[in-house]
């Protein structure tokens, strides 16, 4: 599916989704998107972002208030306006006076702003008026006539409230927590008769709740009340706007994401001014207090109890001090806390409760269970239960737990080996008790009840363990080892070296000292130090230490096969990486063999040897070899682990570099893309691996010509990488150069060049002047300069780049083809076809050697060389060549490429050009 | 410039030729600027811009003026909308290499980006991502200019791209999700 075709079916998906209710649409794209799971993915994600957008570009860039607003006086009907006492998005309200015969009184006159008319607002202007006009009760303002202006826009006149925010007056006043409830409990009965007029308020904050001298609150402002048809949902028409016009911190979550709203939406923000009233804080935790967090926090998260709210440190927005807040309520901190702790902060937590159905069934309710608090009767309202709220912190902190997880498997594997060891079981036993009860004790921690509604991340975790571990654990070295080890890995692999180094190195130090240099431990710490030297890009570092622990795995007593593949597999990415995979797959086949000896003919360690091979094959240029060994090995581990495994994903990438080294891009991409989906499942979000994912993708779009596309997703990874490794690392090296290629791809030469410095650079300072890496960047920058017109410039860093890959590689690998070719290039560029002529060949003949027919730089090369033909008058082969290329460069990247392009006119000019030989040999 | 060749680059850039927008731009951008800098002045205190009056405002005046003619309001529209763009994300662009001065002209459409700036805080990336959708379906790109950046709101995008509201709010929504996607840092992507 070419992209355009690809962007309408997502498209059509995504409207027809919407159209759907929320709940339909799960089981609408398993039908209508089953043939492409992956447009399928995308559409999920979309709706998955619509969902949570909030007003995200709703307000457009350069609006602020009403520009047409102004005040106005006079006349209107009976009524006189005297002064402007508020507006809103709707229009403007003004104090006025009713001074006829009959009546002498003020009131409060609504007039709708002008150019709405037919406007959504406008209609719900006249809305408002029919319901108010429905309304009567001691709690709720009231409507006694509306009207028209003589220029036709609608009025209301309603009942003049003369009173303070009900926040504001219950400070002022400093009312008790018991005169507060009393106070709220009003407003739940006026709420209660909106309901059972059919009616939803959707505004409820204490802006719209007046509290007059005489202590009565008033509900005001139906502006996005919703009707609710008898037994049914009401018009879904208006939900949105009523979001978009409401107040985002007294929201519901159905409202904030836009789902059907019932009376349900009232009671939870009734419990968001419950809990002002009572603790004068947010039930949310909103570090920064923007729009979109607090959307974010209504959703997602779990209100803290209001009892614990009044301690807690302060966020952007300044709050009062505990002692403030708990005078403004006539008692003391500890007091106030006291008071609330236990049923009040049940109730108010089962208003906010995050599901519709969970909250109070009505607002009746509501001040039902707040009256029986009162009476010290029991209350309706319990804490969630343990399991349900173990669900929920599975859920919620998904990578905590799983990293959580990860230490207890490896804390597990200690224990077993204490127990196989069996010496001195008893004091073994204690030891393992202990590490135990010492990893609940953290993990605990992790329970939102014991953190006071904080939000514990993995790393969270992760850092309260291994702050604990070293202060805590000094007189139980080996328990210390272990566990600094087991959650040094954890931290690895969640990509946070900084924190993994000191404590695997920490590990390490340990274990040599309580074990002495030649146990097996000390083997697997230099293994995880090597592994952290790699990250780091220091692989010269890296390979001493794995050779240290190769050594003293291969002298233990006991056969150790599995362990000693794993360092020679560990080993040979190594030796990769420092341009040698010759050696490097040597390597990997020894580890095969121990993988074999152990686990038989199937088993994790023989598919990861295999898989290793394979990339090693693939970088000698060995295609078709490398894939069937890739392809064994991954048929192998998806049997062996399943799909959502770390090395399964390991070597899926390996399979889709291989794909790109082959041209197969489209292919690339559609595995990219299936592995960035499990990987986003598996790691979780923030992992620096999902950066270099995304520049695999890029490098997928780069080779299919999409580079807007393409570069976007290399820079937002490159900051990623850079902000996880560091600006002197392997990978941004490797994302520089990418991002390179598709400058060049853009005829951005200059943009190019400078990128391709840096990544040379970085390339120098890791590999050392001669590492193949090196020698890409090389490339590159020849490349560039050579399109920058600077042949001068670009010759030597060509002939440079070749050398150093003959050196690494030997003269024959594919790789050498295009440094060969530039230097054909540049050659013909300054006049000297002969002499370029063959390099160009030479470099056709490699290429045509190792990648498949169809690879489209195959074509490039041939257009290449026929115009260099073409200079030398050998016009017939030039044609020829030409017109083997075209049709392989339409299929590739369309017939209105800029490579079919060249080649049309390369082509015409040669045909001219014959046709001009022709005649004159006439 | 003459007025022909006013009227004959806007014939151009209706037909897509992107040079020729960059040549009336400065007509227009001045005309803009004169239009937002007078009514940010009349305003008092919490009146801030709407760039729907602006553009409506430069659209009369421009209609006409010199002798040349729009190709239509919705030509005119789309054009104000890119070129709103073009200032506001230039001036996010530079905001903080260069201190504003209080100096002669302190109010001027830089001022209501600074505004803008509080409403999507990195411009500069959704202006890159915009060019990305433009790449990619080019009236959802048309659809946002309008929206966002000119202010107007579904019926009337829908009028002046010549379509239903339901579609226009179909491609917002597409567009929006899409875009904010972009925006994610990519450890952030959903």
């Amino acid at each position: 599916m070419g992209e355009a075709e690809r962007w309408r079916e997502v498209d059509r998906l995504f409207a027809a989704a919407l159209e759907r209710h929320t709940a339909e649409r799960a089981a609408f794209l398993a039908t209508a998107g089953a043939s492409h799971p992956e447009l399928r993915a995308e559409v999920e994600r979309l709706l998955a972002v619509d969902a949570r957008l909030g007003s995200f570009l709703e307000r457009p860039a350069v609006a602020g208030a009403d520009l047409e607003e102004r005040d106005e006086r006079g006349p209107l009907g009976p009524y006189r306006l005297l002064r402007r006492i508020g507006g809103g998005g709707m229009g403007t309200v003004y104090l006025a006076r009713r001074d006829d015969e009959q009546y002498d009184r003020l009131v409060a006159v609504k007039i709708l702003r002008s150019g709405l008319e037919g406007t959504e607002i406008y209609h719900r202007f006249l809305a408002e008026r029919q319901i108010l006009a429905r309304l009567e009760h001691p709690h709720i303002a009231r409507l006694y006539d509306g009207g028209s202006t003589p220029d036709g826009r609608p009025y209301l006149v309603m009942e003049l409230v003369e009173g303070l925010p009900v926040d504001i007056y219950c400070d002022r006043q400093r009312l008790s927590v018991d005169q507060r409830l009393d106070l709220f409990r009003r407003i739940c009965g006026a709420v209660q008769y909106a309901h059972q007029n059919l009616l939803v308020h959707r505004d409820i904050k204490p802006l719209n709740i007046l509290v007059t001298p005489e202590g009565e609150p008033k509900l005001l402002d139906f502006g996005i009340a919703k009707q609710l048809a008898p037994g049914g949902e009401g018009s879904g028409a208006l939900t949105r706007t009523g979001l978009r016009m409401m107040t985002p911190s007294y929201a519901s979550p159905e409202q904030v994401r836009g789902e059907a709203v019932t009376t349900a939406a009232d009671v939870y923000s009734l419990g968001v001014l419950l809990y002002e009233l009572l603790v004068g804080r947010s039930p949310y935790r909103l570090p920064a207090g923007l729009p979109h967090e607090i959307e974010a926090a209504i959703c997602e998260q779990e209100p803290e109890r209001p009892s614990l709210a009044l301690f807690r440190a302060p966020g952007a927005a300044p709050e009062p001090a505990p002692e403030a807040m708990a005078a403004a309520r006539g008692t003391r901190p500890q007091a106030l806390v006291r008071r609330l702790a236990g049923d009040l902060d049940n109730v108010v937590l089962m208003a906010l409760r995050k599901e519709p159905q969970r909250r109070y069934s009505s607002a009746a309710a509501l001040a039902q269970d707040l009256a029986h608090h009162l009476q010290n009767l029991p209350v309706a309202a319990r804490p969630d239960t343990l399991a349900y709220r173990t669900r929920k912190l599975v859920r919620r902190h998904r990578a905590a737990v799983l990293a959580a997880a990860a230490v207890l498997v490896l804390v597990a594997g200690f224990l077993v080996s204490l127990i196989v060891q069996g010496r001195q079981l008893a004091r073994e036993r204690d030891k393992a008790n202990y590490a135990l009860s010492f990893l609940v004790d953290t993990f605990k921690q992790a329970d939102p009840f014991h953190t006071r509604g904080e939000h514990l991340t993995a790393q969270e975790i992760l850092d309260r363990g291994a702050g604990r571990v070293s202060r805590e654990l000094v007189g139980q070295p080996d328990v210390q080892a272990a566990l600094m080890d087991a959650i040094g890995r954890v931290d690895l692999g969640l990509g946070r070296i900084d924190r993994a180094e000191p404590l695997l190195a920490g590990a390490l130090a340990v274990r040599r000292r309580v074990l002495g240099a030649g146990a097996l431990e000390v083997a697997q710490s230099l293994d995880q130090v090597a592994a952290v030297r790699f990250q780091r890009s220091d692989f010269k570092g890296s390979e001493q230490l794995l050779r240290q622990s190769l050594a003293l795995k291969r002298r233990l007593p006991g056969d150790h096969a599995v362990e000693i593949a794993r360092t020679l597999n560990q080993l040979g990415e190594t030796v990769a990486r420092r341009g040698d995979p010759k050696a490097a797959g040597l390597l990997h086949r020894q580890a095969l063999v121990n993988a074999r000896r152990a686990e038989g003919r199937e088993g994790p360690t023989v598919s990861a040897s295999l898989a290793a091979l394979a990339r090693r094959i693939d970088e000698q240029g060995d295609y078709p070899a490398a894939e069937k060994l890739l392809q064994q090995s991954l048929d192998m581990e998806t049997r062996l682990l399943g799909e959502e495994n770390a090395d399964v994903i390991r070597h899926r990438r390996a399979y889709y570099e291989l794909l790109v080294h082959q041209g197969k891009y489209p292919e690339a991409e559609a595995m990219v893309r299936r592995t960035l989906e499990v990987e986003r499942r598996i790691v979780g979000e923030g992992h620096p691996e999902l950066a270099e994912l995304y520049n695999d993708l890029a490098v997928t779009l780069t080779g299919q010509r999409r580079f807007p596309e393409a570069e976007a997703l290399y820079r937002r990874s490159l900051a990623a990488m850079r902000t996880a490794y560091g600006d002197s690392d392997f990978r941004v090296a490797e994302a520089l150069g990418n991002l390179g290629g598709t400058l060049e791809g853009e005829e951005r030469y200059e943009e190019a060049a400078a990128v391709h410095a840096q990544s040379l650079e970085i390339r120098r300072r890791i590999y050392g002047p001669r590492g193949p890496e090196v020698a890409h960047s090389l490339l590159h920058l020849a490349k560039a300069r050579r399109q920058l017109g600077q042949p001068g410039l670009a010759f030597p860093l060509a002939r440079q780049s070749l050398t150093i890959l003959q050196g690494a590689f030997g003269p024959e690998h594919p790789l050498t083809a295009y440094p060969t070719q530039l230097i054909g290039l540049i050659l013909r560029d300054q006049g000297k076809p002969a002499d370029a002529e063959p390099h160009l060949r030479r470099a056709l003949t490699l290429l045509a050697r190792s990648v498949p027919p169809g690879h489209p730089q195959l074509a490039l090369s041939k257009v290449e060389l026929a115009s260099c033909l073409a200079d030398l008058g050998r016009l017939e082969e030039a044609e020829a060549l030409v017109r083997e290329a075209l049709p392989l460069l339409g299929t590739r990247f369309g017939p209105d490429s800029p490579p079919v392009k060249d080649a049309q006119a390369t082509l015409s000019q040669i045909v001219r050009r014959r046709g001009r030989t022709a005649a004159g040999a006439k | 410039m003459t007025n022909g060749t006013i009227t004959k680059l806007l014939q151009t850039w209706s037909e897509g030729d992107q040079e020729a927008a960059e040549r009336v731009l400065p007509l227009v951008y001045d005309e803009l600027r004169h239009i937002a800098s007078r009514q940010l002045r009349q305003e008092r205190e919490g009146h801030t811009l709407q760039a729907t009056a602006v553009v409506h405002e430069a659209y009369l005046r421009l209609q006409g003026q010199g002798g040349f003619e729009w190709p239509s309001r919705a030509h005119f529209f789309a054009f104000a909308a890119h070129l709103i763009r073009r200032i506001l994300v230039d001036h996010a662009r530079h905001r903080n290499r260069a201190k504003r001065g209080g100096g002669l002209e302190r109010v001027t459409l830089a001022e209501a980006a600074d505004l803008a700036l509080e409403r999507c805080p990195d411009l500069v990336a959704l202006d890159e991502a915009l060019t990305c959708l433009e790449s990619l379906d080019p009236r959802k790109a048309a659809v946002v200019e309008l929206r966002f950046f000119a202010g107007l709101t579904l019926d009337e995008t829908a009028q002046h791209l010549g379509v239903s509201p339901e579609t226009v709010g179909r491609e917002w929504r597409r567009a929006r999700a899409w875009l904010y996607d972009q925006l994610q840092p990519v450890e952030g992507r959903a």
